[in-house]
């Protein structure tokens, strides 16, 4: 039988990212809210007070989601066998209060007005056949203009690290001069960068394009946040992706919005609460949720209104499992859209090699003292002569390097992965081993989506999500082009031997990691009968459930999400708080 | 009603109140933190207090530990003087690891249907539940599949191993000369020694990542002794902090380990705890 609790304002569907930050907006405001994470808790001290443990976190996932409980099936093609992601591979969503937020690499990037009216831009550019054939890009209904101001909150909230390249329309070199233009500098100077992010500047330069620091949610230095907060600066330990922040210097909801909201005593999440679905009423409305606890034991909490806050692929799941009369193919789904327009990122690496004799340090700092070029990113290149659309930005070696995560993929000259010979040559080259990487977008496809597994189920007898996604020929020759001009950087950067070059995108395959950032499936726009929610996320065929995070994308740029999902996370947050409560049956706009 | 494991300003009121009658008296100090509870939350078991003794086995038996050890010598070999796998007691590590967890030492789902690979192309297959007919040019892309856990596959792998080895050599692994294992493990690493259950190739590669961890990983998990690993790539290991000077030109620091690193403010008092605890707002400086 189902423990009834009683009602509260706000139910959120999770207890990461985007839930403190809408609890910090609406208990300041007077709104009690309740947060169900799967996870348990978890702070600064003591969770993270001695964590450098590689082989714990990076290599056994101490973070991550509990796969053996719940995971996510793949397949190529539509018509194709489905097999569940068994053990971690291409992403790595976390579990526990903060969610991924808490391991997060902490690039931080605002998305270009490019990014946002991909659609009409390209269109008005190139002509509509230049499109490639199968999409199903969109206009995101919000763009850069209207998401700066909250960016620019986001920026001062965290104390975000950078440089910035376009100050108010004023260019600025060493930032990135391809960057819209913001209102403010960044709260906090750019990281440092190791040896290989030098010469990759000093290169690139030469060569005629923009290098920068990777703008982040670091703490470049000790900073004192709005609220009275010391945070530490990075300590630059080499323990970051994948681990909690033990000083405070990579930004968290443990650091910011956690803190806030519960200060208001008006905050609760509930640990080891799993949500089976949310609950609607005969009218279609959201009732509220109904949640497994860790003992098994159901439960159902009321809410006036229901926030999806969970993992992007989870969101979706949420609204495809709850299913009633009302909405029978589940919650947002009245026209059969959730899960459309599901799309991913292009993270590889195309050229590598040897820098014999000299040491890089990339054991220490960071994942984002990287430098990078936007110069071939989205549309800032000329593609009127190229056969394909979009770009990537494309960067130095990365920081952090661990040996258990590093030394399987060594291999010799001739190839050998292990012997004497490749021993000797690890030994000698380990530090001096670099490459250059891309970070490039993925577009969206009729026969690219999200939907319910018809085989396999999570630990609750629930259908696991399956992800239909396969790379299409615009990425290839997408990457084709970018691939040239990695080898051309890598090798203007004095490399004195390549141990890999892919000059061709190898086919997708979800074992090995590339990016946390699975998007859309329930996307926002300004069209109801095209999309599933409306800019701030709000589900149109249920204005009482909101959706939040990277679901709400309609394609994916070449950049990491957190903040553009702070942004519109923000904005939304606005809009609950100052307009939603006054007319809840009502559609924002 | 909230259970154990919410986080909410009354139920860390009635903690602090029970907290502060211990303060009062002469009870241990309710914002000090044992440290082994420092990672009691996280996902799986702790690291063992003190390393395992070298060669003392949990899981292998005598002859399997002697078969890793070999396999570990050949995949990263040594001598006294420049000291691999084997000498940095990579099958201890293998060894705990096998011992310590259950089946799988990470996140793994591991229900049916399983894979069967298949020259055509199947369809959705709904409703299959023990197996599932996937094309085998497409199979690889799904990354792991088995249904034999690394304990069934070292306990089945071994002696499927020594058998290959005795058809092809006349003898067991361990009996070959280094060069004829070399060979044995370079079919293994193709996927060409004539078993399945666990497939050659598999075998290899788990036995190769196994290895490696016994090689690389913090020496309190067994392996890496006196920091082999570490000191074959020339790696600190795990420090606190490097300046920005250590970063542009390198570390004097000298190699250690996590039990030498000491945890960041231990007993320090969770200031978001605390705060909600005062029982009423704070001022805030």
């Amino acid at each position: 039988m189902a423990v009834t609790h009683k009602k509260v304002d706000v139910v959120t569907v999770g207890g990461g990212a985007t839930a403190a930050m809408m609890a910090a907006f609406l208990c300041e405001a007077g709104h009690e809210v309740v947060s169900l994470e799967q996870g348990d808790k978890r702070w600064t001290y003591p969770e993270f007070a001695h964590n450098h443990d590689s082989l714990r976190y990076s290599q056994r996932y101490a973070m991550m989601i509990d796969l053996a409980k719940h995971t996510w099936t793949w397949r190529p093609r539509p018509g194709m066998p489905s097999l569940p992601m068994r053990q971690y591979g291409s992403f790595h969503p976390g579990q526990g209060l903060g969610g991924s937020m808490v391991h997060w690499s902490a690039q931080l990037w605002r998305f270009k007005d490019t990014d946002f009216n991909y659609r009409s831009h390209h269109v008005e550019r190139y002509g509509a056949d230049k499109l490639p054939e199968g999409h199903r890009i969109r206009d995101w209904p919000v763009g850069y203009g209207e998401l700066e101001p909250y960016y620019t909150r986001v920026d001062r909230d965290i104390g975000s690290s950078g440089r910035a390249g376009n100050l108010r329309g004023r260019l600025i070199e060493g930032g990135n001069v391809f960057e819209e233009p913001r209102s403010e500098e960044y709260p906090n100077p750019e990281l440092e960068t190791n040896p290989h992010g030098a010469l990759f500047a000093r290169t690139t330069r030469d060569m005629g394009y923009h290098p920068f620091t990777q703008p982040s949610g670091i703490l470049s230095r000790a900073w004192t946040d709005p609220r009275g907060r010391q945070r530490s600066g990075c300590l630059y330990c080499g323990f970051c992706t994948r681990f909690g922040c033990e000083v405070d210097a990579k930004s968290s909801p443990q650091t910011t919005w956690l803190p806030w909201a519960l200060e208001t005593g008006r905050y609760e999440v509930r640990m080891n609460s799993r949500v089976l679905r949310v609950e609607t009423g005969p009218d279609g409305r959201a009732t509220g949720v109904t949640y497994v606890d860790a003992r098994g034991t159901e439960h159902f909490q009321p809410a006036e209104l229901v926030l999806l806050t969970a993992f992007t692929l989870e969101n979706v799941r949420t609204l495809l499992l709850s299913k009633s009369r009302a909405h029978p193919d589940g919650i947002g789904n009245d026209r059969g859209l959730v899960g459309k327009n599901y799309t991913y990122q292009l993270f590889y690496q195309p050229v590598a090699g040897i820098w014999p004799g000299q040491d890089f340090n990339l054991y220490m700092g960071n994942t984002s003292i990287m430098k990078f070029i936007y110069d071939f990113y989205g549309d800032n290149f000329d593609h009127s002569d190229l056969d394909f659309v979009g770009g990537a930005g494309i960067y130095s070696e990365p920081g952090e390097r661990e040996p258990l995560g590093s030394v399987g993929d060594y291999a010799t000259v001739s190839g050998k992965r292990w012997g004497a010979d490749w021993k000797r040559s690890l030994s000698a080259e380990w530090d001096s081993w670099a490459g250059v990487r891309i970070q490039g977008e993925s577009l969206p496809y009729e026969d690219q989506f999200l939907d319910l597994d018809p085989n396999y189920k999570d630990a609750w007898g629930l259908p696991l999500l399956r992800l239909t996604f396969d790379w299409h020929d615009n990425d290839r020759k997408l990457y084709r082009y970018l691939a040239q001009r990695c080898l051309e950087i890598f090798k203007a950067m004095g490399a004195k031997r390549t141990t890999k070059f892919i000059p061709e995108l190898p086919d997708y395959e979800i074992h090995n990691y590339k990016s946390t950032h699975p998007t859309g499936g329930a996307i926002m726009g300004s069209d109801e009968g095209d999309s599933v929610t409306n800019k701030y996320g709000q589900v149109w065929d249920t204005p009482n459930v909101f959706v939040t995070g990277a679901a709400l994308f309609p394609q994916n740029p070449g950049a990491n999400p957190t903040g553009t999902v702070a942004a519109v996370t923000y904005m939304a947050a606005e809009a609950i708080r100052d307009r939603w409560f006054k007319a809840p049956e009502e559609l924002l706009d | 009603m909230t259970n154990d494991s919410s986080l909410s300003r009354r139920r860390l009121l009635q903690a602090a109140a029970a907290a502060s009658a211990g303060l009062a008296g002469c009870g241990p100090d309710p914002h000090a933190v044992p440290a082994e509870d420092i990672e009691a939350t996280a996902f799986g078991p702790l690291p063992p207090q003190e390393p395992p003794l070298c060669r003392l086995y949990a899981f292998f038996t005598q002859e399997e530990a002697e078969t890793v050890d070999a396999i570990a010598a050949r995949l990263v070999p040594g001598t006294p003087d420049d000291p691999g796998a084997r000498e940095a007691c990579a099958v201890t590590f293998i060894d705990t690891k096998l011992a310590q967890f259950t089946d799988y030492d990470q996140p793994t789902y591991d229900h049916a249907p399983f894979p069967v690979e298949v020259d055509d192309e199947p369809g959705e297959q709904p409703g299959a539940t023990k197996e599932i007919r996937v094309n085998k040019d497409v199979l690889p892309r799904h990354g792991f599949q088995s249904s034999l856990d690394p304990q069934a596959a070292y306990r089945n792998g071994l002696p499927k191993l020594d058998e290959y080895c005795t058809r092809r050599f006349g003898g067991r692994f361990t009996a070959l000369t280094e060069r004829r294992q070399d060979t044995v493990l370079e079919a293994l690493e193709r996927g060409d020694a004539g078993f399945d259950d666990p497939a050659p190739d598999d075998f290899f590669e788990m036995l190769r990542d196994d290895v490696l961890a016994g090689v690389f990983a913090d020496p309190t998990y067994g392996g890496n002794r006196d920091l082999i690993g570490w000191r074959l790539i020339d790696y600190p290991g795990p420090q606190r902090a490097y300046t920005p000077r250590e970063l542009r030109r390198g570390t004097a620091k000298r190699p250690q380990t996590l039990r030498d690193l000491h945890p960041t403010h231990p007993g320090h008092p969770n200031p978001d705890a605390l705060h909600v605890m005062s029982g009423t707002r704070q001022e805030r400086r």
